[in-house]
C-alpha cells in the first residue's frame, strides 16, 4: 500500500495525525502540497482534512455536515461526554506534577511517577477513581497502576497518547489535546460561559471559608 | 588625614570580621537573633558604625542596606531580585562633580581638581557596575523563568515588575546626552577617557542587552498570560461540569456553519466481530475455537501470588467450643455405658440432670447426635425410637422417647 493510502486510510478510520502520534505520516502531509492533494482526495469522498486552531495535526471531517446530521450528532453527544473526565484527567496529571501549566502537546509522562504521587496522595487518588467511574475509562481494578494502566490505554486508542518506550511506560501527548482546549474554548466563547473568571471565584470562596 | 582614615577603616573592617557570624546570622535571619542579645556592648558599637539599625522601637536590629547588599553580592545570593534603577540621579551627580572639577580646574585649585576627579571616576564606575549587575540579574531572572517565586501568577506579577524596571533604566540612560558629555569633557583627555569612552561604551552596551531582554521578558509574559488562560480554562470547565452535571451545550451539528472542531467523522471502519447468532456458522467457529493454541499464559505479577513464608509455630490454636447439648448427650452415653450397657430411656436420663432447654430438644439432640456417629462408634449402642400411636389417621408419627443400651 502506499504511503498516500495509507495515511488516507488512517484519517478515514478517525486516526489524528499529528507530529506525535504519526510522526512520518505528518511529515509526509507537511511535504508541500502534499495536505492539498489529501484534501482533494478526500473531497472526492465526501470528506475533508481539518486541522486545529492551536497547534498542529490532521484529522478527517464531512465536506458536507448537513448530509450527515446524524453522525455528527453522535460524535457530537460522543465529544461533549467525553470533556468532563478528559478534562479532569488533565488536572490530576497537573496536580501530580505540581506544574503550572496543563499537559501540552510534546509533554512526556511516565507513568510510574503519575502512579507514585498518587498513590501517596489520598486526593489525587480519589479524583482517579471519579476518572475510571466514567464509561470513558471505566475500570474495575483496585489497584492504582491498574486504573492508571486502563486510563492510558484508553487515551491512546483515542490519538491523545502515544507509548513512546513501553518498556519504561513512558508515553508522548500528542497535539490531540491542542484540540480538546480548542473545543473548550468554543464552547466557553459560544456559550458565554466566563469559566476563566469560576477559578478566581472559587479561589476566592475558598479564602471566606479559610 | 589620610592616616586617621585608613586607621579607621581598618578597624571598621576587623570589627566586622570579629563580629562576623552575628551579622550573618543576622543577614539569613532578618534581625538579630535572641541569642546575641545578650552582647549589649558589642550591638551598641555596631549601631554607632551603622552596621545594625532599628526601624522603629518595636522592630528588632537590622542589617543597614550597605552590608546587606555587600553580603549579597559576596554570596551571590539571589534574594535581591529587585534592580537599582536610580539611574537618573546617579547622572545628575555625575554632572555635579564635572561642574565642579572644571571649576576648580579654571580657578586654579588643581588639588580640588584632581579631588574632583578621582569623585567622578568613583562614581562613574560605581554606575557602571551597577548597570552591569542588574543586567545579570535580569537575565538570571529571565533564564530560571523566575523560578524563585512559585506561582504562576507571583511570576507574572514579577514579570511585570521587571518590565517596568528595565523601562525606567532605559529611561534614565535615554537621558544621558554623550554630545553634551563630550562637551562637557572639552579637551580633557583624562575626563574623555572617562566619560566618552567607558561610560558611552558601557551604556551602549547596557541599552543593546537590556532592550533583549526587555523583548525575553514581553514574550515570556505573553507566554506565562497563555498557560494561566488555558490552565484557567480547564480548570473553569471542571469547576462548571461539576456545578452542572447534565449540561449539555446546543447541539452545534444542528447549526448552520458549524465548526470544523466538531466536525469529526465517525470511523469508516468498524471493528470486525463474529456475529454469533447464526447457527449455520456454529460448526465453522467451533473449529476456529478447537484450533486456537494458547501458547503461553502470561500471569502478571500480583502480590498474592508471591511466595511467602509461613511460620507453622505461630500457627493460633483452634478452640472448638463444644455446645452444651452435645457435652450432655456425651454424658448420657456415657451413662450408659457406667450402667452396664442397660437399656436407659433419654427422658430418664433428662429427668435426672439440670438441662436448660425443652423436652423436645433434648430428644432432638440425642437423635442427632446418635445419627451423626461414625459406624465404628453406632455399632457400639443400639437405640430404639419410642413413637406414639397416632390417634387420628395423619400419618404424622412422633418420637415420644429413646431408649440406648449397649449389645
Amino acid at each position: 500500500m502506499s504511503h498516500f493510502a495509507d495515511i488516507a486510510k488512517k484519517l478515514i478510520n478517525g486516526k489524528f495525525i499529528c507530529e506525535y502520534s504519526y510522526p512520518d505520516e505528518h511529515a509526509f502531509l507537511l511535504k508541500p502540497g502534499m495536505a492539498d492533494e489529501m484534501m482533494a482526495y478526500l473531497e472526492k469522498m465526501e470528506f475533508t482534512l481539518s486541522t486545529p486552531q492551536e497547534g498542529n495535526g490532521f484529522y478527517c471531517s464531512y465536506l458536507l455536515p448537513k448530509n450527515n446530521q446524524a453522525d455528527l450528532k453522535k460524535q457530537f453527544i460522543e465529544i461533549i461526554s467525553s470533556l468532563s473526565p478528559l478534562v479532569n484527567f488533565l488536572t490530576l496529571v497537573q496536580q501530580s506534577c505540581g506544574d503550572d501549566d496543563i499537559i501540552r502537546p510534546g509533554d512526556v509522562m511516565r507513568m510510574t511517577e503519575l502512579q507514585g504521587v498518587i498513590e501517596d496522595t489520598t486526593a489525587l487518588s480519589t479524583q482517579l477513581d471519579k476518572i475510571v467511574s466514567h464509561s470513558l475509562f471505566r475500570s474495575t481494578s483496585s489497584t492504582v497502576e491498574g486504573k492508571l494502566k486502563q486510563v492510558f490505554n484508553r487515551l491512546i486508542e483515542m490519538d491523545y497518547l502515544v507509548s513512546s518506550n513501553p518498556a519504561h511506560q513512558i508515553y508522548t501527548a500528542t497535539s490531540k489535546w491542542s484540540l480538546l482546549i480548542d473545543q473548550i474554548r468554543f464552547i466557553n466563547d459560544t456559550e458565554q460561559l466566563s469559566l476563566e473568571k469560576l477559578v478566581d471565584e472559587t479561589i476566592k470562596q475558598d479564602d471566606l471559608y479559610d | 588625614m589620610t592616616d586617621e582614615v585608613r586607621k579607621s577603616g581598618v578597624q571598621f573592617l576587623k570589627n566586622l570580621g570579629r563580629h562576623a557570624e552575628l551579622i550573618l546570622d543576622t543577614y539569613l535571619e532578618g534581625v538579630v537573633p535572641i541569642a546575641y542579645e545578650d552582647n549589649r556592648k558589642i550591638i551598641e558599637t555596631l549601631i554607632q558604625q551603622q552596621v545594625l539599625w532599628r526601624p522603629t522601637e518595636e522592630e528588632g536590629l537590622h542589617l543597614t542596606q550597605a552590608v546587606r547588599n555587600l553580603l549579597e553580592q559576596g554570596l551571590k545570593d539571589e534574594r535581591n531580585r529587585q534592580l537599582d534603577i536610580n539611574v537618573g540621579s546617579a547622572i545628575a551627580t555625575i554632572k555635579t562633580l564635572i561642574g565642579h572639577y572644571k571649576e576648580a580646574q579654571s580657578t586654579g585649585n588643581y588639588r580640588d581638581a584632581s579631588a574632583y576627579l578621582r569623585d567622578i571616576g568613583e562614581h562613574v564606575f560605581t554606575l557602571i557596575e551597577s548597570l552591569r549587575r542588574n543586567v545579570h540579574k535580569l537575565w538570571t531572572h529571565i533564564n530560571n523563568e523566575f523560578g524563585r517565586v512559585g506561582s504562576l501568577s507571583a511570576k507574572i506579577r514579577e514579570n511585570e515588575l521587571a518590565q517596568e524596571q528595565v523601562a525606567t533604566i532605559l529611561l534614565g540612560l535615554g537621558m544621558f546626552d554623550f554630545k553634551d558629555l563630550a562637551e562637557l569633557s572639552g579637551a580633557n583627555p583624562q575626563l574623555r577617557k572617562l566619560l566618552v569612552v567607558n561610560l558611552q561604551w558601557e551604556i551602549d552596551k547596557c541599552v543593546t542587552e537590556l532592550s533583549s531582554a526587555q523583548k525575553r521578558l514581553f514574550r515570556m509574559l505573553g507566554h506565562f498570560k497563555e498557560i494561566r488562560a488555558r490552565t484557567a480554562l480547564v480548570h473553569g470547565f471542571k469547576i462548571f461540569s461539576e456545578a452542572h452535571l447534565d449540561y449539555q451545550p446546543p447541539c452545534y451539528p444542528e447549526q448552520t456553519n458549524m465548526s470544523s472542531l466538531f466536525n469529526m467523522i465517525v470511523p469508516f471502519e468498524a471493528k470486525a466481530l463474529l456475529n454469533t447468532t447464526i447457527d449455520d456458522h456454529d460448526a465453522v467457529l467451533s473449529q476456529i475455537v478447537q484450533s486456537i493454541k494458547v501458547s503461553a499464559v502470561e500471569q502478571t505479577e500480583s502480590p498474592d501470588r508471591q511466595a511467602r513464608a509461613v511460620d507453622i509455630f505461630e500457627m493460633p490454636e483452634i478452640e472448638i467450643e463444644e455446645k452444651p447439648e452435645t457435652v450432655a448427650v456425651e454424658n448420657f452415653l456415657s451413662h450408659v455405658i457406667d450402667k452396664d450397657g442397660q437399656k436407659i430411656s433419654a427422658l430418664s436420663y433428662y429427668q435426672m440432670i439440670d438441662f436448660v432447654m425443652d423436652e423436645e430438644f433434648w430428644l432432638f439432640a440425642v437423635f442427632s447426635y446418635m445419627d451423626s456417629m461414625n459406624d465404628e462408634e453406632s455399632s457400639l449402642f443400639n437405640k430404639k425410637l419410642l413413637n406414639n400411636t397416632p390417634t387420628e389417621f395423619t400419618g404424622n408419627q412422633f418420637i415420644e422417647d429413646i431408649e440406648v443400651w449397649i449389645n
